[in-house]
């Protein structure tokens, strides 16, 4: 049964650094990931992280008790991201097209993408491009909250939580993001079959 | 608010399935109703369902494996410049947000201060360049004064001499005169005006006055021949100082320079064309 984490704290607190190292290992991933997920570039993903880290082992020590150590990384993470993308002009952007069969066969289970041919291959990376433009149109904030939804599945309360906002600021920042999503992808809306039903 | 607008706040909700019981059976009420909702929202169910396919590309087992290591030598670093000496700029502002308010005010307060002086001394205060307008205003009637107060002196010098020169030449041995020449006295004069010569010379030299100068330098000649004089019975003397002034011209170059001063103090009173005439005639 993995430790808690609030005992993980208190071990660092006493000066044993393999809980920070357990800590990290545990968070890693997710901070990466949103931190990728908003900023679509991998260094500075990578960088990101590593910042929210150090942040984490400078102020472990006055770290509340009662607050969750996820929210509080997400929060530093997200922060820390449109921290990054504000700094950098709008044309120094990176758009997050990273693929090459190597990627499209580490894909995890369950994104429904089967890559069979070369042509498909194609395709499959034209709308990866799209996608990735369409999420670097959408602003910062509302990126934030779109990702950490969508591709993190935190809760519409965790998230206004992580971002110090109303759960009606997040329903409005989600319903814009999607909007605008839509608009970009409109192209692929005509004729993809991918109709919706409420069940 | 109406069913429509209701319905569509729920979007995001019901999109992520975050709708409670209620909601849920309100929005697909809803939905089966109005078209236009559920057109709205199958075109962002289907968005989403296209967001779906979007691959987070994964960096790997080796990128994993290495990034402890990698946060560990970061977090050195970053100990290693957090521990180095601090620089001025740094301890200057760590130094300025821990000084107390009222440094701040006594600061502010005393910068004011001195712009305010500033400020006067730059609108009130004479400049350097009125300053030094004002000294060369003040050299220049200083050296007019000097100028009118050496003329003046000269002329009364030449009043001085034209009185001993008229006594030598209206005198005459063969006539018994109460008021005939007395010569000591006139002799005594003579050497005063000599000595006097000498300074006046240098001074209308400076003041650039070549033609008293030479006047002042013909009539100290004179003067000195008449110092030099033994006695009034030396009759061959006295007629040398007569010719010395005829062969001179030195009574005519006096009266020009007496008409000459008074055209001049007359123009000053009266600047008129006359005057200029006259100066011409001259």
């Amino acid at each position: 049964m993995p430790e808690n984490e609030q005992a993980l704290v208190d071990r660092f607190c006493s000066g044993d650094s393999s809980a920070f190292q357990e800590l990290v290992e545990r968070h890693k991933k997710k901070v990466y990931y949103v931190a990728y997920d908003i900023t679509g570039d991998h260094h500075e993903a990578e960088d990101i992280s590593q910042e929210v880290f150090i942040k984490m082992f400078r102020s472990l020590k006055t770290f509340r008790r009662d607050a969750k150590m996820s929210s509080w990384l997400y929060q530093i993470a997200v922060n820390t991201s449109i921290d990054s993308l504000r700094r950098k002009s709008p044309k120094r952007q990176k758009l997050m097209v990273r693929l090459d069969k190597t990627s499209i066969k580490e894909n995890p289970p369950g994104s429904g993408i089967t890559v069979v041919d070369p042509e498909q291959s194609a395709e499959a990376s034209i709308l990866q491009s799209h996608i990735s433009q369409a999420l670097q149109r959408v602003s910062p904030r509302e990126r934030s909250v779109f990702v950490m939804r969508h591709y993190n599945d935190l809760k519409m309360t965790e998230i206004a939580e992580i971002l110090n906002v109303s759960v009606g600021t997040v329903k409005s920042l989600l319903f814009r993001a999607i909007k605008k999503l839509r608009k970009e992808l409109s192209f692929y809306l005509g004729n993809s079959g991918l109709e919706a039903t409420y069940e | 608010m109406s069913d429509c607008k209701k319905c569509r706040v729920m979007f995001a909700e019901a999109l992520y399935e975050e709708l409670n019981a209620e909601q849920k059976l309100f929005f697909k009420d809803h939905l089966l109703l109005c078209k236009k909702c559920r057109t709205k929202f199958e075109k962002m169910a289907s968005t989403l369902k296209i967001m779906n396919q979007r691959i987070r590309p994964e960096p790997g087992e080796a990128f994993w494996n290495g990034y402890q290591i990698r946060l560990a030598k970061r977090i050195k670093e970053e100990e290693i410049l957090g521990a180095k000496p601090e620089s001025w700029v740094r301890t200057f502002i760590r130094t300025l947000s821990s000084a107390p308010r009222w440094s701040y005010l006594t600061t502010a307060a005393l910068v004011l201060v001195f712009i305010g002086i500033f400020i006067g001394r730059m609108v009130f205060s004479p400049s350097v360049s009125e300053l030094q307008q004002g000294q060369q205003i003040s050299s220049i009637t200083s050296q007019a004064e000097s100028r009118i107060e050496l003329v003046n002196r000269t002329h009364n010098y030449i009043n001085r001499s034209k009185l001993i020169l008229l006594a030598m030449i209206n005198f005459d041995p063969e006539t018994e005169d109460p008021y005939a020449l007395d010569l000591p006295y006139q002799k005594q004069i003579s050497r005063e005006l000599v000595q006097e010569a000498s300074f006046l010379k240098g001074e209308l030299a400076d003041s650039d006055q070549r033609r008293l100068q030479n006047l002042i330098a013909d009539l100290e000649v004179i003067l000195l021949q008449i110092a030099n004089l033994e006695s009034e019975h030396d009759f061959e003397a006295i007629e040398l100082v007569k010719d010395g002034v005829e062969s001179r011209g030195v009574l005519l170059k006096i009266s020009l320079t007496d008409i000459r001063q008074f055209i001049k103090k007359r123009s000053k009173t009266e600047p008129d064309a006359k005057v200029s005439h006259e100066l011409r005639i001259i």
